[in-house]
């Protein structure tokens, strides 16, 4: 959310207004605004911050959810000592890492590509942008049955028209070599989407003073692409991708309906491998753990963004 | 062997067979209760249940099931029940992926909002020896015997759907067990025999596939995807090869000798099968066989109805079922059917109990088995050697030869953990991922830390 503010060229031109404003106010309504601040506090409290304490707290203990005469058992850390001693833990983290990269790579590749002449379209713009938003609209759930009638092997229809030109016909869901990019091609196709729409507004919000003045000194498209729109648009992308990417470290809903993991853990991912833990083998202690070990592993990944795109603007 | 006497021994089914014939006496004995209680009751021998009487009119009962064709058809003969005894029944069904999450979840608040509930057999040891079900014994001594008829459930199946530790649980509903599909008229002209040992399905599948693969019809078609289908489709080969997931000392065995050919076995049928069997489970195996695709089909019996849909079948009157192979021992052949079923039990926290029995009688008995029974078959023996059914139900004599003879998996509190990593490793194999011998050693370590972790074998 920094960065959104930050990039917002008209912020500055606001501030000053308000300022007047609010030191007029400001002191003697304080209590009123305690008043006011207190539904969010709560709100807060109840949906977000105790949640997550008791959630940490489950993860250091142990606890069989399934045994009705079960209780919460103690281990400390023992929970976070045996993640990282467990070899399908690393195996999920090294595929859910596979996954993220390309994954996002991808639909940000596509999103940029498609969103860049979509800004040149003059005909059918809300047409066109309403079916963008369909695969987005649709539950993972239903992307992942379609999906998977059309990679069904014998009868679905890919391998049907792959066949009728004379190309191979994998088992796309069935074998090692496919498994894992089958699902990540399903990923693609519902979120390259949502690029598109975040790049294409960002585009047409871009100064248009910078391109007339490149084009003056001589500056060629791609000349302009690179040293103009790439860098008018980064905090766009930065943002952009980091939604992704958090997105993407919870993908479920596809590798459930699609793989359910395999062939062999080839695509169990961590959030996958954390519904087994929770609901499958009704350890909640240890699930609990796994959940906050992604989410420190998202936080890390989150801020390392953030601070690279930061310090290279800095560096400008 | 001994493997397979410690599990039977383990189900309780020796235990059973006593109790059965303590249950069709006056006295509950055997069901644990205090002796003065049983006898204070067996003076009274009133019967309360069976009878479809108003007793408990105006009460409600949540079932939840698993989504298959039986749940369905038991809901639509539910109005007649309803009318006759004043019980409201509402459903959940629900697929088995989301089934026991959500059962689980529910049941957790201790509030007595599901009041029979679908238990997979190898849940039992999660269900019932944790706490979740209730004991119906009480209720068994208090039902009309010529309704209920305990002892006309074939006894395997009682024993391993609906008996923890020598107590009752609730009764059998939706029954299964392997089988072999094979389609005659591809036999016939081939003059073919249908496999009675691993190395004849081998076989048989090769010279099948070899000469009927560019018609489009493969050898045989079989559950690959990783998953509980896999791994009941290996425990046919697996157990009847002798092995079995763990030794009497919960010592995982799957690195022996059984272990590794079973699942090298399964692995080299993959050319003779059905494109896409790797990722097929079991409703794209069962479609398989139905449009036609495969000459033989190793699945449970309860598909068969699929192979007589006049809707949907290619290959109706053009197939039979039969036992599953065998590895030869002597003259005879070692088989060893992979057995799977469904408990419908009664919550421990049920509010309703007395009224959810009545249902369970009524559900399961003999007249509803039969109105049910083109969803599926039932565990009485007087339905399945019913002249008249098994003219509709082929399988059904192939059924009554292999219930009693089936292995069942595991029913320890831990074996959905167990049952996932038996799944992922086997996969592995049948991919490639991994060496069989590699994968199941490496699976061996991963079972033992799971059964120690839950208090066996440590």
């Amino acid at each position: 959310m920094q960065i959104t503010s930050e990039s917002r060229v008209d912020k500055h031109v606001i501030e000053p207004a308000r300022e007047p404003l609010h030191s007029r106010q400001a002191a003697p309504r304080l209590p009123a605004a305690l008043v006011l601040l207190l539904p969010t506090v709560v709100v807060l409290l109840l949906l977000t911050i105790y949640p997550t304490i008791y959630s940490f707290s489950l993860s250091l203990n142990e606890w069989n959810m399934s045994n009705r005469l079960a209780t919460w058992n103690f281990v400390g850390l023992g929970n976070y000592v045996a993640i990282l001693r467990d070899a399908r833990f690393w195996n999920a983290a090294q595929i859910t890492g596979t996954f993220i990269l390309g994954t996002v790579t991808a639909q940000l590749l596509l999103g940029l590509g498609i969103a860049l002449l979509l800004q040149r379209q003059v005909v059918a713009q809300g047409f066109v942008r309403t079916a963008l938003l369909l695969p987005m609209m649709t539950t993972p759930v239903v992307v992942g049955l379609i999906w998977r009638f059309m990679y069904n092997p014998t009868q679905g229809i890919l391998n049907y028209l792959l066949g009728s030109v004379g190309l191979p016909t994998p088992n796309w869901l069935g074998s090692l070599k496919t498994g894992l990019i089958s699902v990540m091609i399903a990923d693609i196709w519902e979120w390259t989407p949502f690029m598109i729409l975040i790049l294409l507004a960002a585009l047409q919000t871009l100064p248009q003073e910078p391109f007339e003045a490149a084009a003056i000194d001589g500056a060629n498209a791609w000349q302009a692409f690179t040293h103009i729109t790439l860098p008018l648009l980064r905090p766009t992308i930065v943002v952009a991708v980091l939604l992704r990417v958090i997105d993407s470290f919870k993908t479920f809903d596809l590798v459930y309906v699609l793989t359910n993991g395999g062939p062999g853990t080839s695509t169990e991912t961590l959030s996958f491998y954390t519904y087994k833990w929770g609901f499958k083998f009704f350890q909640m202690g240890y699930a609990a753990a796994l959940s906050f070990v992604m989410l420190i592993m998202v936080v890390i990944f989150a801020n390392l963004l953030i601070l690279t795109s930061t310090r290279k603007r800095g560096a400008e | 062997m001994r493997d397979r006497q410690d599990v039977v021994s383990q189900l309780g089914y020796r235990g059973t067979r006593r109790q059965l014939l303590k249950g069709a006496g006056a006295l509950g004995l055997a069901a644990g209760l205090g002796a003065s209680r049983s006898l204070g009751r067996a003076a009274a021998q009133e019967v309360r249940f069976g009878k479809l009487s108003k007793e408990w009119d105006g009460a409600t009962l949540n079932v939840s099931l698993v989504a298959e064709p039986r749940s369905d058809a038991i809901q639509k003969l539910t109005p007649a029940f309803t009318e006759a005894t004043g019980i409201t029944v509402n459903y959940t069904i629900l697929p088995y992926p989301n089934l026991e999450e959500k059962q689980l979840t529910a049941l957790t608040q201790q509030t007595g909002e599901q009041d029979l509930i679908h238990v997979d057999c190898v849940w039992m040891g999660q269900y019932a020896g944790q706490g979740w079900l209730y004991p119906v014994q009480e209720f068994v001594d208090q039902t009309d015997p010529a309704v209920l008829d305990l002892e006309d459930f074939m006894p395997r199946v009682l024993a391993e759907q609906s008996m923890w530790e020598d107590k009752l649980y609730g009764l059998p509903f939706i029954n299964a067990v392997f089988a072999l599909y094979y389609r005659t008229d591809i036999f016939n002209e081939m003059g073919l025999e249908p496999p009675q040992t691993w190395d004849e399905l081998a076989a048989t599948a090769k010279t099948i596939h070899e000469a009927k693969s560019a018609d489009g019809v493969a050898g045989l078609t079989l559950m690959g995807r990783r998953g509980v289908q896999l791994l009941c489709t290996h425990l046919n080969v697996f157990g009847s090869m002798g092995g079995y997931y763990y030794d009497e000392n919960y010592k995982p065995t799957m690195a022996s000798e059984a272990g590794i050919n079973s699942i090298e076995y399964l692995k080299s049928l993959l050319p003779y099968a059905v494109e896409g069997a790797l990722s097929n489970d079991y409703d794209e195996t069962a479609a398989a066989f139905q449009q036609g695709l495969a000459a033989m089909n190793l699945q449970w019996q309860n598909a068969a109805p699929q192979f007589v849909d006049p809707d949907a079948s290619k290959i109706i009157g053009k197939w039979n079922i039969t036992q599953v192979p065998g590895v030869a021992d002597g003259n005879a052949i070692k088989r060893t059917p992979t057995f799977g079923g469904w408990n419908l039990g009664i919550s421990a926290d049920s509010q309703n109990k007395d009224a959810a029995w009545e249902y369970l009688v009524w559900a399961t008995s003999k007249p509803i088995e039969i109105e049910l029974a083109p969803s599926g078959p039932g565990a009485r023996r007087s339905t399945l050697s019913d002249p008249e059914l098994q003219k509709t139900y082929i399988e059904y004599s192939m059924m009554l030869e292999t219930l009693d003879s089936a292995l069942g998996r595991p029913r320890i509190p831990v074996w959905p953990q167990m049952n996932d990593a038996i799944a992922a490793s086997l996969s592995e194999v049948m991919v490639g991922q991994t060496d069989a011998k590699d994968a199941m050693t490496a699976l061996d370590g991963q079972l033992a830390d799971i059964l120690q972790g839950g208090g066996f074998g440590v």
